[in-house]
């Protein structure tokens, strides 16, 4: 059943001092928004009181643990009712909670006011990525784990950003307010930057909204915050925060890259250098479900060494890599993926592992499909 | 008529002091001895009514209040 | 744990003195397959407990040894995730639950002067039908494609659409435990209405009663909730219906509510007669009786309505409309108040009074304590803005970890060893059990106070490796787990310790004590109160 997987070589790693090593801290951050700051002040503010209260009530219980035990000789004093107390005891804490849902409601008005956004951004959850479109920008890219699975699996170092660091950031401009448009390709995830505070659930079939305005310039990492299946713990969020100035250069940039990459797609490619991109792609890509190794995690997650599809027909293979498999984890990589990548992959697939077909799928033909899929939907 | 809108009257302050969560001994006594416990579930039902429709006008008012 | 009725021929001699005694338990296994004493039917019920609280507490630690470092060190994530799981349902509907019946099948017909429960045969039924649905439910584990991993909040789509071909025997073990519950209730609501002995009026019942009666009927209202949840997933699943998926035009969130309006008055289901059985014990350590012994039964009725009018405030993050999540944090703040202060009912009744500290009262000690620390975390929660940063961190797991934990397990402590000698006939070791309550209260404040931290700091909750600033606590915590889980062993040896001998205890048992129950023999006749005692 491979319930249990004794990873043995790793042992020996894992007595040795990490190498990296971060700073904890106790509490919650007061974050780089006006938001996160009022929320961390409500925090503190809620907590001194919990701490005040607790202070009076252990004291007095512990004042009479101390001093009415019997065995200093204390008798039992016959009182077992006093409603005025009560009743005053009981009013108290109320008030002061009345007193803390003004600025808690103050604070929470303002989080749900995502109104004159100067930037849309659409943020989707996928199994285990997560997809940012900078809408009205024509840019549009997923952002997946940098982390190599030789850290996670102790054969590594591991890093200094371990866990936290993706290979694309999401870049959003300072100073400027951001609207989030949250939903989710498959199941719900919550998208969390807890220096942003800005925590919203990703649901499929739903829109959800948020916004932020970050002061500072720097990288703020969040984790998704929903439990979303096996590779929950391993779909970070990287913000970016850059000047406007700044930002209007990356924007620029990231379009020239993409305009790029279209381009390679034109020229032709050797089987080598597929099999080296698509190595690349399938690690970041396929390896979470299917594993390095090819051999997968089934039944959820299929071999694709010697398997039907990856040996079998070429038009099929591309067809699921492409549209993927309605009713199981197999995602849709049309969008995900540009056509050198999705050719590289496939070609790697039905290459790797001894699957050894010697066939090369050109970025051309991935076009040519993509191109035909899109003109169907057209008409 | 007066000794039926009586009870139902100390039924209610039964049920409003559940809601506090404070009741003195004495009027416990009066409670279990003279009311019933169905008019106590009715009227806890309805004043649970009651405060679901309160915290919505607390809500509302707190709203104007705030201008969103 | 009546074991002992039958076996020492020390015992017998007391019992015989009175007439009740006449006959008792039949031998062998068919005692405990065809019993329908509430006694058995009550040690049945806390074995099962005691063996489902270890099965769960093996999977905690499993799941606390692969979080020990970062990095993956034994179970895969998918496994990882089966562990959380399990760990979840099998303490909340394995070893909670089940213990709270099984001390209400023992100590209510005793407290209130009733010979058995009112519906033996039915009580029976709903004890033996538990083995099955929890057998059903761990040897999922050997299935194709593992055990449920959704997390026991098992939130759709992922527990639909994305679920392991497991998912069906999971809905079906929940629909039997809901059964089992609701045939609990049912007949523990039947005894308190009826079988209560000439004189003992409602207002005479001890605590443990008015709360469990209370708890009775929130599980009658809320368990056939959960059966319809359950039953929507497996319509969505099996036979094409699209109540919680988005493509069918279903509503992911429509599965939250409808879970949630369950689990919120499952949390009280969990703890009220936690409070019943606090609310028996520190008077009788304190030589005083219950601080506002109406307060707490009226605040304790109410919550039975109010529970059910703050569920979503689980759900602030899934994006409710501003008025919602106003409405949710204003009931919440509201409710919670009255019911929390119910803490300083206890301070009260222990102020003045004349304190000793056996083991129960430290258990008991240690619930006010920790139980109200768990409160303050869920004021905290209460604040929706604020909860955006704690939702679904590890502040979330120490906020429930101290009010199960120390709150509701503890509480279960202190009754077993409370009224352990009312069942055995023995005197406790106080030694042994002063061991044992050092070593759990030590264990799990190193487990899950520094849980406050991480989740501060930034954690998720669910996952099986972390970033390196985690590290430090979470092998902090990860320490206190094995200190907690290892000295349950000792709670294990106590108990069976204690069944098997011990000093002869008297039938009040603890100086202080009060009540019907510690006006019967130690160990407690087979049949008890056949004939009704007189209250006055």
């Amino acid at each position: 059943m491979g319930m249990i997987r004794i990873i043995s070589r790793s042992f020996p790693l894992t007595l040795l001092p990490l190498t990296a090593r971060a700073e904890w801290t106790l509490n919650l951050s007061p974050g780089v928004t006006e938001i996160s700051r009022s929320i961390y002040d409500l925090h503190m503010t809620i907590f001194w009181i919990c701490v005040a209260i607790g202070c009076v009530v252990f004291g007095i219980m512990f004042w009479s643990i101390f001093h009415h035990r019997k065995s200093r000789g204390a008798k039992a004093h016959h009182f077992h009712e006093h409603t005025l107390v009560e009743v005053i005891w009981t009013l108290i804490p109320l008030g002061i909670l009345v007193a803390m849902a003004v600025p808690a409601t103050a604070t929470l008005v303002k989080m749900y006011d995502p109104k004159d956004a100067g930037l849309d951004v659409q943020v989707t959850g996928y199994q285990w990525k997560w997809r940012y479109q900078y809408l009205d920008q024509d840019l549009d890219f997923f952002s997946n784990l940098a982390t190599p699975r030789e850290q996670v699996s102790n054969e590594q170092a591991k890093s200094e950003n371990y866990l936290l660091e993706v290979d694309r950031h999401l870049v959003l401009p300072t100073d400027t307010k951001i609207r989030f448009l949250l939903t989710a390709n498959d199941v719900i995830h919550s998208w969390w930057v807890p220096a942003l505070a800005v925590k919203k659930d990703a649901i499929p079939g739903f829109i959800n909204e948020a916004w932020t305005q970050i002061d500072e310039p720097g990288i703020y990492r969040g984790q998704c915050a929903e439990l979303c299946g096996k590779d929950h713990g391993f779909m970070p969020i990287v913000v970016e925060a850059v000047p406007p100035e700044e930002f209007q250069q990356w924007l620029a940039d990231a379009k020239a890259e993409k305009a790029a990459a279209a381009e390679a797609a034109n020229r032709s490619w050797t089987l080598d250098e597929l099999m080296q991109r698509g190595e690349q792609v399938y690690l970041s890509s396929c390896a979470a479900c299917h594993q390095a190794s090819g051999e997968g995690l089934p039944p959820a997650f299929p071999a694709l060494k010697n398997s039907p599809i990856a040996v079998g027909d070429v038009g099929a293979h591309i067809d699921i890599v492409l549209n993927g498999k309605s009713g199981t984890a197999m995602q849709a990589f049309r969008d995900q993926l540009d056509p050198v990548e999705l050719a590289a992959v496939i070609t790697y697939e039905r290459n790797a592992w001894g699957n050894s077909t010697g066939e090369a799928v050109s970025p051309t033909q991935i076009a040519d499909r993509l191109g035909a899929a899109a003109e169907g939907e057209g008409n | 008529m007066s000794h039926i809108l009586k009870r139902w009257w100390r039924t209610l302050l039964g049920v409003l002091a559940g809601f506090l969560g404070v009741q003195s001994e004495r009027r416990r006594q009066e409670d279990f001895k003279e009311g019933r416990a169905i008019h106590f579930v009715v009227v806890g039902l309805l004043m649970a009514a009651v405060f679901v429709i309160f915290v919505i006008f607390l809500v509302r008012w707190a709203l104007s209040l705030s201008g969103a | 744990m009546a074991i002992s009725d039958t076996t020492g021929g020390m015992d017998t001699t007391a019992g015989e003195l009175h007439e009740e005694h006449h006959h008792g338990p039949a031998k062998g296994i068919g005692r405990w397959l065809f019993t329908t004493n509430h006694k058995d039917i009550g040690s049945l019920y806390l074995w099962f407990s005691l063996l489902m609280f270890l099965t769960g507490g093996v999977m905690a630690l499993l799941i606390r040894a692969e979080l020990f470092q970062p990095g993956l060190q034994l179970v895969e994530p998918g496994f990882f995730n089966q562990m959380t799981t399990m760990h979840g349902l099998i303490m909340v509907f394995g070893a909670v639950m089940p213990a709270f019946v099984g001390l209400a099948n023992w100590m209510i017909p005793m407290m209130i002067g009733a010979p058995d429960m009112a519906l033996p045969r039915m009580n029976n039924w709903s004890f033996w039908i538990l083995p099955f649905a929890f057998a059903m439910l761990v040897s999922t584990l050997f299935m194709d494609g593992g055990a449920p991993n959704f997390g026991w909040t098992f939130y759709a789509p992922l527990s639909t659409t994305y679920a392991p071909p497991s998912v069906t025997y999971f809905i079906f073990a929940i629909h039997i435990m809901g059964a089992s519950s609701i045939m609990g209730a049912i007949n523990i609501i039947a005894t308190i209405l009826n079988m209560r002995a000439p004189g003992m009026t409602m207002m005479k019942l001890p605590l443990f009663v008015w709360s469990w009666l209370i708890t009775a009927f929130l599980l009658i209202a809320v368990m056939p909730v959960l059966a319809g949840v359950v039953t929507m997933m497996l319509m969505d699943i099996h036979f094409g219906t699209s109540f919680f998926n988005a493509a069918g035009g279903g509503d992911p969130v429509l599965f939250q509510h409808v879970f949630w309006f369950f689990g919120h008055p499952e949390v009280y289901i969990m703890i009220l007669p936690a409070f019943g059985i606090i609310s028996q014990i520190i008077p009788t350590f304190s030589r005083k009786k219950l601080f506002g012994y109406a307060s707490m039964v009226y605040a304790t009725a109410s919550i039975a309505i109010l529970s059910f009018l703050v569920w979503a405030h689980h759900m602030f993050t899934v994006g409710l409309p501003l008025v919602g999540e106003l409405f949710f944090m204003f009931a919440t703040m509201l409710i919670a108040v009255p019911t929390g202060v119910k803490v300083f009912n206890w301070v009260a009744t222990m102020f003045r009074g004349s304190l000793t500290f056996e083991t129960p009262m430290l258990f008991a000690i240690a619930f006010v304590v920790l139980f109200t620390i768990g409160g303050f975390s869920g004021l905290m929660l209460a604040i929706a803005p604020v909860d955006f940063q704690y939702h679904d961190t590890y502040f979330v797991v120490a906020h429930f970890h101290y009010v199960l934990v120390p709150g509701a397990i503890f509480s279960i402590m202190a009754a077993v060893y409370y009224w352990l000698p009312k069942w055995t006939g023995h005197q406790l070791n106080e030694t042994m059990g002063k061991l044992h309550f050092w070593l759990s209260f030590v264990g799990v404040n190193i487990t899950f106070f520094p849980m406050h931290f991480i989740g501060l700091a930034g954690m998720p909750r669910r996952i099986p490796d972390y970033a390196l600033q985690f590290a430090d606590f979470n092998m902090v915590a990860s320490i206190g787990a094995f200190i907690f889980g290892f000295s349950q062993l000792l709670f294990v040896w106590n108990v069976i310790q204690n069944v098997r001998s011990g000093e002869k205890a008297t039938s009040q048992v603890w100086e202080g004590a009060e009540g019907l129950e510690w006006t019967v023999d130690s160990p407690a006749p087979y049949h008890t109160f056949s004939t009704p005692p007189k209250v006055d």
